[in-house]
């Protein structure tokens, strides 16, 4: 049949010139690609640490996005990190290295209805955000955190948005006021692109 | 030898007068090439019904010449008509003379016209009756003879052509750009400022754009993806409007665009040069252009062609910011050899595109909602710190375009000439994304390879009767092409191998010419999809888990293959001399591209999530289109009406779920709606014209309207980026010739665009932006200087720096359009 043939003389055809110059799927050499964001929640006071993760391993599209919901406990002050993976590679690669790297022009952002801080204006959300780290200009990066639940049960959600924002003709896009824009104005008043941004449900019970 | 078959095969009509016998086939004595040839005795019956009487006392006959090549049966224009020796007069545009106030009795006409032998005809008139008479000119023979390259005549389609002085005036600029003014075509702009032509609403993939008669095959698909083709190698610009399946493929549903380089110089000895500098304020930089063509007198018959651009431009201002990182470099770099002998010719070709461009930092992927927050914005974030330089930064595109062919064209027994064309092609396109420092290449890498092969018959002219002649080709194609990609999940490498026969045919008569063609197209192809992505789709649904077998490979095969019919039906009827109306029907089928079938992933341009579907059938086109054009001595008009019904029509919208709401996928970097491919039926109809008004030989006028109407008649909604209504007119003054100055003008344009009315905001994102109208204006004039003729022009756009937006542009969604440009062009051309 037609058909047939012509499918076989396609497969004969993974020709010598398609042997010779394929050059093999790269997906991954392109390195842009963040599958998961982990926050880990220890308390300040000392003991077990709560982790979450936001989870979608085989990138975008497909199967959708796992993401563990929050539950942390009231009137606790927990030291949160922040780690960023790339788990279409094999062993996961940690970008949380490259974000520390180029701290001075990445950004880790926390908003949502359950947060109140320097980038979120929520008075008396269940969370109360502060970085504790800096970049080398003394500006925070937002890998290191406090957050402090509220004596109060509470909840709504928690995003998570690492911003690039690589400076436009040496002018730097990243600055000291970066989290008061998106306080005041959104992400869409701020400069760069978003590498990831994941929506948690945190409950305070 | 065979000239002299065709030579001087005199066929004479006489109308209603006397039926009209062909002329002898046999070869008349022959006779030295450029010399006279004695006058043919008029092999008729005598005129039977009018025995001669006595003469009466008006003369009041007359004889409608039509000159015509004896070879290829175009008219021709410009042939010197006697009466005896007494010159009457010159044939017009369309080969035609009237000779009036002819007496009753035996006329006696002789033609001439450079290059063609001397042809003499007597012919029998009648009192009160005009005949018609059509005279075929021979050519001259010559040692080298040049088989015509377009052996097809007029186009039944409505075309337009640019070249000469109309492509010189647009020189500088990139394809799309300089064809835009033609009626019908507009541009699909990308982030980089490069656009792609638009043709009656249709482009990318339903629109071929064929470069020396080769397929220009690369990523047409991208809406970023602007053609990879330098204007400069054009000397011809043509835009076939309509489907043109059977000529020129089967998804050539929105029409073509040919780029035609010069033809290769055939007299020994000849040579031609041609420059161009053009440089540019806003978007500052310049073009460098050259051609040198030769044919050596040593070697008779070898002639060859190089030519060369390399241009540089920084980025743009719009009348408020620098569209900052629009810079452009490229340059493309081409050679040609041929070689004739008798009447055969071999040529090879090669010719590269090379180019670098920015993509505006403005453009920015945004999760929906801040993408419809930055949509209020009047100008970008950090727009402040833009400037119109040259560096070009992340993101960018490099492209490389090698185009490498072999021609040969000879002449088959005494039945026609067959043109055969092997054809390579290599279209690399790298898109640099702006990523943290430990990534060094490109995230989207895409290489194709494309070699094809054709064959095409024309046969020579067959006489049906003195009235009546046939002409028509047909031809086979064949083609392999191996697609790699690598970078973020986009689409799949493919194998793709195709195949297709086609036939022209056209009845030609005195004023009228019907067409006909049939093409039969087969394309086999095979995606390799990593089984990561082929699960992906079947998650998403796109696709059943056995679709492609039930093995558990890495890469999964999927295969397709798709059985295509083009067919058209085509009518031409010569109203007057001025005037022609022609209309034409056809149908022509699209098979899906790769990216159709199997696109996964978040788009680069948009921010949404991007499914293919990989059942997707092809799409049917069914179009009608009526054309008149009327070229008088002052005006000239040109008006075409059009629709095309589109089954299965394959449509990038938003997905919408069985709930009836669209459909939002959550991805690591926020929520985004999803699009996938489907099959919808469409409908694109609308009018596009242009009229020429010269009152006064110093004065021009100018206007053109094109109207594009398009609907989804799946859901009677409308359909995305369809080019809203754009009217355009110009006024030149020419003033006197002064000095060795000539043909020294001053134009002024405006064309005025209307907001696109018909929108769909959860495929367009963002309501379409304002009317706008923009004024241009030109000055410029030619000279001699040594022995070139030199032509320079100073030429400026958008002079009242309007700021405007495209709807037809992905930079609408974050910023303006440039202001005001300045381009200042020189050119040398050899005399």
């Amino acid at each position: 049949m037609r058909l047939t043939n012509l499918s076989l003389l396609l497969s004969l055809s993974t020709w010598a010139l398609g042997a010779a110059c394929d050059d093999g799927h790269d997906h991954g050499n392109e390195g842009e690609v963040i599958t998961t964001v982990a926050l880990t929640f220890t308390p300040a006071s000392g003991g077990p640490a709560i982790t979450a993760t936001f989870n979608d391993p085989d990138g975008d599209g497909g199967a959708a996005p796992t993401v563990d919901p929050i539950n942390l406990a009231r009137g606790v002050t927990y030291n949160t990190t922040v780690r960023f993976e790339n788990r279409l590679e094999n062993p996961a690669e940690d970008i949380t290295l490259e974000v520390a790297d180029e701290s001075d022009e990445h950004q880790v952002f926390f908003t949502g209805t359950a947060v109140n801080g320097p980038a979120s204006n929520q008075s008396g959300a269940a969370l109360t955000h502060a970085y504790t780290d800096t970049d080398a200009k003394g500006q925070p990066i937002g890998l290191a955190n406090t957050f402090a639940s509220a004596n109060a049960a509470g909840s709504g959600t928690l995003i998570v948005t690492l911003r690039h924002m690589p400076p436009v003709n040496n002018t730097a896009v990243k600055t000291a006021t970066s989290a008061t824009t998106v306080r005041d104005s959104g992400f869409s008043a701020l400069g760069g692109e978003n590498d990831a941004s994941v929506t948690f449900q945190v409950t305070v019970p | 030898m065979r000239l002299f078959l065709y030579s001087l095969v005199w066929v004479a009509s006489f109308g209603t007068v006397a039926s009209g016998q062909p002329a002898p086939a046999g070869p008349p004595a022959p006779a030295p090439a450029g010399a006279s040839v004695p006058a043919q005795p008029p092999a008729l019956p005598a005129p039977a019904a009018a025995p001669p009487a006595p003469a009466p006392p008006t003369c009041d006959g007359g004889v409608d010449v039509h000159t015509i090549d004896a070879e290829t049966h175009e008219a021709l224009p410009g042939a010197l008509v006697k009466r005896g020796a007494e010159i009457v007069g010159t044939t017009d545009e369309t080969g035609h003379y009237l000779v009036t106030e002819v007496c009753a009795g035996v006329l006696a006409l002789e033609i001439e016209l450079m290059g063609y032998q001397v042809a003499r005809q007597a012919v029998a008139v009648a009192l009160g009756k005009t005949i018609t008479l059509e005279i075929e000119l021979a050519e001259l023979e010559e040692e080298v003879i040049v088989i015509e390259d377009r052996a097809v005549t007029t186009e039944l389609r409505s075309t337009a052509v640019l070249s000469g002085a109309a492509l010189e005036r647009k020189r500088g600029r990139a394809l799309a750009e300089t064809l835009s003014e033609v009626p019908g075509v507009t541009q699909l702009r990308s982030g980089s400022g490069m656009a792609k032509p638009v043709v009656r609403g249709q482009y990318g993939r339903r629109l071929l754009i064929l470069v020396d008669g080769v397929r220009h095959r690369s990523q047409e698909w991208g809406l970023d993806h602007a053609p990879e083709v330098d204007p400069f190698v054009a000397e011809r610009l043509t835009v076939v409007r309509g489907a043109s399946g059977v000529r020129y493929g089967s998804d050539a549903i929105g029409g073509a665009v040919l780029v035609d380089p010069p033809e290769l110089l055939n007299a020994p000895g000849a040579r031609q040069a041609e420059f161009h500098a053009i440089g540019t304020y806003n978007g500052t930089g310049g073009t460098l252009a050259g051609r040198v063509q030769a044919a050596p007198a040593s070697v008779r018959g070898l002639a060859w062609q190089l030519q060369g651009s390399f241009k540089r431009l920084a980025a743009p201002s719009t009348p408020d910011y620098a569209l900052d990182n629009t810079g452009a470099l490229e340059g493309s770099l081409g050679g040609t050899l041929g070689y004739r002998k008798d009447r055969s010719e071999l040529k090879l070709s090669y010719l590269r595109y090379q180019a670098e461009l920015g993509v505006c930092s403005c453009l920015r992927l945004e999760s929906s909602q801040d993408f419809y927050d930055q949509l209020a914005r009047e100008r970008p974030v950090g727009s402040e710190s833009y400037r119109a330089d040259f560096e070009i930064e992340r993101p960018s595109q490099t492209v490389v375009h090698d185009l490498a062919l072999a021609r040969g064209k000879w002449e088959v027994g005494s039945h026609g000439t067959a043109i055969s064309t092997l054809s390579f092609q290599h279209d690399h396109r790298q898109e640099y994304e702006v990523v943290r420092d430990s990534v060094t290449g490109p995230q989207f890498n895409f290489r194709l390879f494309t070699a094809e092969l054709e064959g095409a018959f024309t046969h020579y002219p067959i006489h049906l009767n003195n009235r009546l002649h046939l002409r028509g080709s047909a031809g086979v194609v064949a083609m392999g092409q191996l697609h790699n990609y690598s970078g973020l999940p986009l689409v799949p490498d493919h194998r793709s191998l195709g195949g297709g026969v086609y036939a022209l045919e056209r009845l030609v008569g005195h004023d009228f010419e019907l067409e006909a063609g049939l093409r039969y197209d087969v394309l086999a192809r095979a995606a390799s999809i990593e089984r990561r992505d082929f699960l992906r789709l079947v998650r998403s649904g796109q696709l059943s888990e056995t679709a492609c077998g039930e093995g558990q490979d890495d890469p999964v095969e999927c295969s397709s293959v798709f059985h295509t019919v083009s067919a058209s039906l085509g009518a031409l009827r010569q109203l007057s001399a001025a005037w022609a109306l022609s209309g034409e029907l056809s149908t022509a089928s699209r098979p899906p591209n790769p990216d159709e079938q199997y696109l996964n992933g978040s788009a680069p341009t948009f921010p949404v999530v991007g499914l293919g579907t990989p059942n997707l059938g092809a799409e049917t086109t069914y179009s009608a289109s009526v054309t008149s054009t009327y070229k008088g001595a002052h005006v000239a008009v040109e008006a075409s009406a059009y629709a095309n019904l589109i089954d299965d029509y394959i449509y990038f919208a938003p997905a919408i779920g069985e709930d009836g709401l669209p459909i939002f996928d959550v991805l690591i970097r926020g929520t985004y709606p999803r699009f996938i491919t489907k099959a919808v039926d469409a409908v694109f109809y609308g009018f596009d014209g242009g009229i020429t008004m010269q009152p006064a030989r110093w004065l021009e006028l100018g206007g053109q309207l094109s109207l594009v109407r398009a609907r989804n008649r799946t859901d009677d909604g409308p359909l995305v980026f369809v080019p809203p209504d754009q009217l355009r007119g110009s006024l030149t003054y020419r003033p006197p010739l002064c000095g060795p100055v000539a043909d020294s003008f001053v134009s002024l344009s405006g064309s005025y665009v209307t907001r696109q009315q018909d929108y769909d905001l959860a495929a367009d994102f963002a309501p379409p932006p304002k009317a706008y109208f923009l004024l241009g204006a030109e000055a410029g004039f030619e000279t001699t200087l040594g022995g070139y003729r030199l032509k320079a022009a100073l030429q400026g756009t958008n002079l009242f720096g309007t700021r405007y937006r495209e709807y037809t542009s992905l930079m609408r969604y974050f910023a303006d359009q440039p202001g005001t440009q300045v381009l200042l062009r020189l050119s040398l051309h050899t005399l």
